[in-house]
């Protein structure tokens, strides 16, 4: 899958049709993310699988986003998954990213990767390597809804009670890009003290992930008290498909509901 | 609705009351603690009407379960 990832970034390259491309690169047995220049350095591009599928994943729509603003007018190239095409269509929609400035090379997660991540939609529309795996149904929400009002309440105050409030979860999140976050605004939740408010914490985080959260999972593995993050945004994004019949990330155009004015 | 003095405000407002109500019920708050009505500045009697018909529902629920939540300690992991 790696010699299609490298010819197609390699060719792009040579033939000037993007300046840079950004993937992640393997160094001195680490993966970080890389924005590779020159073709030759492509030979150290790393696709993020080094136990197990996915197992070094890193936010890289973040890093695009940062890259994209400094150098407006240069053609980057990125790496994208089916999560990744879902977050590039959500940055634009919010207008953080102009798609036409970007080329992204697609890869089909393989199926393995797929299960792991019990994802809905584990390819993107074109890819250059891989053959889609099946989607695979995120069981936890209806799990959740099988318990009683009561139960519920218990078992998401259990999971909020062990967050340290380390915004590890809004740091890793590629949808979040404002540059004043509710988070920190004392009129919404408590600030400067510990434990954070709950729940009232993680209702405001989960309120904002309406029309963003493109269920990459990031939070959720960022999570250091493995708060089942995915699952309430899930819900969230379920309430858009069963309300308002709409689905983060599935094109580039159609805003949020809640952020349209009008009925 | 659509009398909105905010044009679209009152359709704004169902949304987002609709969205929350799906998260509170999911949260294990019932959705019922969470309300719109649209009634006028002019409607005083609707009003009154409104409040009083919720604050009946409220009684007859109790207490929310965050104003009696036990310390964290005593909360037991009941799913992953």
């Amino acid at each position: 899958m790696i010699q299609e990832v490298q010819a197609k970034a390699r060719e792009l390259l040579q033939e000037k049709k993007i300046q840079a491309f950004l993937g992640l690169k393997q160094r001195h047995g680490q993966i970080c993310p890389y924005l590779f220049q020159e073709p030759q350095e492509l030979n150290d591009l790393h696709l993020g699988d080094l136990q197990q599928p996915g197992d070094s994943r890193y936010p890289l729509l973040k890093s695009l986003q940062a890259i994209c603003q400094a150098y407006p007018g240069q053609k980057i190239g990125v790496l994208v998954r089916g999560c990744d095409q879902r977050g590039l269509n959500a940055l634009q929609v919010w207008r953080q990213i102009d798609l036409e400035q970007v080329v992204q090379v697609g890869i089909c997660c393989p199926q393995e990767l797929a299960d792991a991540c019990q994802c809905h939609k584990p390819y993107p529309e074109q890819a250059v390597a891989g053959e889609p795996a099946q989607p695979r149904e995120f069981e936890s929400v209806a799990r959740l809804e099988g318990q009683d009002l009561q139960e519920r309440f218990q078992t998401w105050m259990f999971e909020f009670s062990k967050c340290v409030k380390c915004y590890g979860c809004r740091d890793i999140c590629p949808m979040c890009f404002c540059k004043e976050c509710s988070l920190e605004d004392e009129t919404l939740v408590q600030t400067g003290s510990l434990p954070p408010e709950i729940p009232i914490f993680h209702w405001v985080r989960a309120a904002h992930m309406a029309g963003r959260c493109i269920d990459c999972g990031l939070c959720e593995q960022a999570c250091p008290a493995d708060i089942p993050l995915r699952t309430l945004y899930k819900k969230v994004e379920q309430i858009l498909n069963q309300e308002f019949d709409y689905h983060t990330g599935s094109d580039a155009e159609h805003k949020p509901p809640l952020n349209l004015i009008q009925n | 609705m659509g009398d909105c003095n905010y044009l679209y405000g009152n359709y704004s407002a169902q949304k987002r009351v609709k969205f929350l109500q799906g998260l509170l019920e999911f949260s294990g708050i019932d959705p019922q603690r969470l309300r719109t009505g649209w009634v006028s500045s002019a409607e005083a009697a609707e009003f009154a009407g409104v409040i009083k018909e919720f604050v009946q529902t409220l009684k007859e629920m109790g207490p929310s379960p965050l104003n009696k939540r036990p310390a964290s300690g005593g909360l037991k992991r009941v799913a992953a």
